[in-house]
């Protein structure tokens, strides 16, 4: 029977990092691997880019770690995945490729995110946004909040979330739709609020 | 900027608490539907293969029930003759098809011993099923030439008839089978040989069997091989000691280890030669190989002492006692050139004389401590001892000493030793200088001197084997009484002599008293009268009882007599008669007694009223 391999813990992986000792990204890439790539995929919907991306989170990581010890090493992993993703998903929207599931999540949110009045300033619109979101996320229960994050921050498949809490596919479809409804209606009232 | 893009950063923009809580729950949530997923295909895979099982089982047991070997069993008697008990010197080892409880690592097997001699080990297998120590090897032990027997097992349900089976290629029909052979047991006798050592393996082969008309095959489903150990002596590894070359602190040598019959090739081992003192114990230990080592070197010794060369292995040598020590060569009386020699003479009880003699060149040698100790395993120092010139004194009589000095030779810290030994002193004496009939007097003296003892104790015991303390006596200075008369006693004395306790008893006896003295003063034809004295006064004596008895073998006694002071009446006249009187002396009940005759009666005499 072969013998089964050890995988080493967080906090001994973190100190590969901080003992500047190469076999950290391979003990990384051994651990996250599959996890890491489909965060990646989600968002960009393509091998070669999602393995790149890969290759970019660990390098980021190679370059953060020393400074930064982190709490939570998954998390830093999933979160610095998702923002390296994210960034070649802006530039291959731009350059009109495939779409993937991050496609399909944003388009959903063009529901919920109204247009503001020109005369506005993108950032002040998008702190706004930011502001009026964050304060929903905050007053939702934990599976809900779970829900949109998974949905909109992470692009993963709406069966996914669903598969993960347990619920049927279409309770999950229909819980989303009622928090962009939800976000919508704030959004009017503060415009409605500002303008007056 | 894209619509798009402007989503994306709101999006990003979430509060990082938020982010982290959801991820670390999102993490949470996928090991969970892991685990799950897991046991969902567990089950799946499990009730498979249940139902693929059953529907095997239910087909073998419908269409065929072939005979089917599961395994062999080892014994030194004919298990089927008779049937072992727990007591029993039988011990059997299962090889009941079981092939991954097999570990391939020799010193991992558990020892079941087939010798009688071994009887130690045999206690911890002894009718056990040993299959139940999972994940061992297990190896019999035996000697070349030693019988035992092998038993196949075969599951034959039908009762098939087995025809032969080959045992290391060679092959063995029904009638070689030893008695109480059946179809499903069949036992064969086995012998090592004579030129047999090390492991030897017992492999079954095509066992056949009769269905009808047909010879076929039955099938092979347990473990196929067994393994004896033999223990040969004449095939152990031999080591031999030379070159050897000493000086004051040191010994070096050359060692030649063989292994001709490849003893050590059966698993582990470790080969070692040590120094030991001629008292055993070990000074040093070097790792050593096979073949030629040279110059093996021990130091720090201490010069002017004895020490030995031993080349142990630790291995199987199949003797039963396992992965152990053997020793595989020795060379003794190696003594280390000496610089300083210390000498012991003219021990008396209490006292010796000491010398030290450097050797030529070490005049200089400088002793920085000399020292007495008990001859304990922590030679104790003895305190009370003085060393003072050439001489010790305060030791204690007939013990074991250790004169002790310590120095440094060549850098080296020796301390070196000599044991002695005190003479035995003389035993206290005991001398009984006088006894009367219920005393005894005595003198103590000792060839040392009383003054080096401590009397903790005189006493008087009766003369039976516990020594029974005799009690209620008086002591008087030397002289202790109380005693019975006649009597066989020992006087023991108890008291310390050189910090231990002794003991000295002498017999003696006491003299036999006086009997009291019966008087007839008178005597009529029907009384008698009399008086008693006693030698030693009648002050020490009770008198119990008077009587008269009549002059037969068991002394009747007379009855209605009367009783008037010292004398008796109610006699017959011309009669003889004993007159008794039955006495105490310090509880010791005596009797003495005195033969009278009544006269006879004449005419005219008158019996008083």
């Amino acid at each position: 029977m072969p013998k089964k391999e050890t995988t080493l813990t967080d906090d001994e992986i973190i100190e590969l990092y901080w003992d500047r000792n190469e076999s950290a990204i391979s003990e990384t890439d051994k651990k996250y691997r599959s996890y890491l790539y489909t965060i990646a995929n989600n968002i960009l919907k393509d091998r070669l880019d999602s393995e790149e991306c890969l290759n970019d989170t660990y390098l980021g990581t190679w370059n953060a770690i020393p400074p930064t010890r982190p709490n939570f090493f998954q998390i830093f992993l999933s979160k610095l995945t998702r923002n390296i993703a994210v960034d070649r998903f802006r530039k291959n929207s731009a350059a009109r490729r495939i779409p993937s599931e991050m496609t399909v999540a944003i388009e959903e949110l063009d529901e919920c995110f109204v247009s503001s009045p020109e005369n506005v300033e993108e950032e002040v619109q998008i702190r706004e946004l930011v502001r009026v979101l964050n304060a929903y996320l905050k007053s939702l229960d934990e599976d809900r909040c779970f829900m949109f994050v998974s949905r909109y921050y992470y692009a993963d498949p709406v069966q996914k979330i669903a598969r993960m809490l347990g619920i049927g596919v279409s309770s999950a479809y229909r819980q989303l739709s009622e928090m962009r409804a939800d976000i919508k209606r704030i959004l009017l009232v503060e415009e409605l609020k500002n303008e007056q | 900027m894209s619509n798009n893009d402007k989503k994306l950063d709101v999006i990003s923009g979430i509060d990082e608490k938020i982010i982290d809580k959801c991820t670390r729950r999102k993490i949470a949530l996928l090991t969970k539907l892991k685990i799950r997923t897991k046991r969902i295909i567990a089950l799946t895979t499990s009730a498979s293969i249940l139902c693929a099982s059953f529907l095997t089982a239910f087909i073998v047991i419908w269409f065929n029930q072939v005979p089917v070997y599961t395994g062999m069993t080892l014994s030194r008697t004919n298990p089927m003759k008779k049937i072992a008990d727990a007591g029993d010197e039988v011990i059997l080892l299962s090889t009941n098809g079981m092939a991954d409880m097999y570990h391939d690592v020799m010193d991992s097997r558990t020892r079941i011993l087939l010798d009688n001699d071994k009887g130690n080990d045999q206690s911890q297998n002894n009718g056990k099923d040993t299959f139940n120590a999972q994940g061992t090897k297990d190896i019999f032990y035996c000697k070349p030439n030693q019988d035992f027997y092998i038993t196949v097992h075969i599951d034959n349900p039908k009762n098939y008839e087995i025809l032969s089976f080959t045992l290391n290629g060679k092959k063995y029909s029904s009638y070689m089978f030893e008695e109480g052979s059946d179809m499903e047991n069949l036992v064969l006798k086995c012998n090592v040989g004579d030129d047999a050592s090390g492991i030897v393996e017992y492999t079954i082969d095509a066992i056949k069997y009769v269905d009808g008309t047909t010879i076929k095959d039955v099938r092979l489903k347990g473990e196929k091989t067994i393994e004896v150990g033999v223990y040969n002596e004449y095939s152990q590894p031999k080591a031999t000691v030379n070159n050897i070359k000493k000086d004051y602190t040191s010994i070096k040598a050359d060692i030649t280890l063989s292994d001709e019959h490849n003893a050590l090739g059966y698993g582990k081992y470790e080969l070692y030669a040590e120094l030991l003192t001629d008292e055993n114990e070990t000074v040093s230990r070097r790792e050593i190989s096979l073949g030629k080592t040279r110059g093996i070197l021990f130091e720090g010794l201490s010069d002017g002492t004895t020490y030995k060369i031993q080349v142990v292995g630790y291995y199987d040598n199949f003797d039963g006692s396992g992965y152990s020590r053997h020793v595989l060569g020795s060379k003794s009386l190696l003594t280390t050139e000496s610089a300083l020699t210390l000498q012991v003479f003219d021990t008396t009880f209490d006292s010796a004389s000491y010398s030290v003699v450097r050797t030529e060149g070490f005049e200089d040698l400088e002793i920085r401590k000399l020292y007495v100790t008990f001859a304990d395993e922590e030679r104790t120092p003895a305190e009370k001892v003085t060393i003072d010139g050439q001489t010790i004194s305060g030791l204690y009589s007939d013990r074991k000493y250790y004169l002790c000095a310590e120095y440094t030779v060549n850098g080296v810290d020796v301390v070196k030793e000599i044991g002695f030994k005190t003479a035995e002193r003389a035993p206290l004496v005991i001398e009984i200088t006088n006894t009367t009939f219920d005393s005894v007097s005595y003198s103590v003296s000792d060839e040392h001197g009383l003054e080096h003892l401590e009397i903790r104790n005189v006493y008087v015991t009766l003369d039976d084997h516990i020594r029974t303390p005799v009690e209620n006596t008086s002591v008087n200075g030397q002289t202790i009484s109380g005693l019975h008369s006649g009597r066989r006693y020992y006087l023991r004395v108890e008291y310390t002599v050189d910090g231990a306790n002794a003991l000295k008893e002498v017999s003696f006896k006491t003299a036999e008293r006086a009997p009291l003295v019966i008087d007839i003063t008178n005597t009529t034809f029907n009384s008698v009268s009399y008086s008693v004295s006693d030698e030693h006064g009648l002050e020490n004596l009770e008198i119990r009882k008077v009587y008269v008895t009549l002059d037969d073998a068991s002394r009747t006694p007379v009855e209605n007599t009367s009783v008037n002071g010292q004398k008796i009446s109610g006699l017959y006249s011309g009669r003889r008669y004993y007159l008794r009187i039955e006495y105490a002396v310090y509880g010791e009940t005596l009797t003495a007694e005195a033969l009278f005759s009544t006269p006879a009666r004449r005419a005219g005499d008158r019996i008083k009223r």
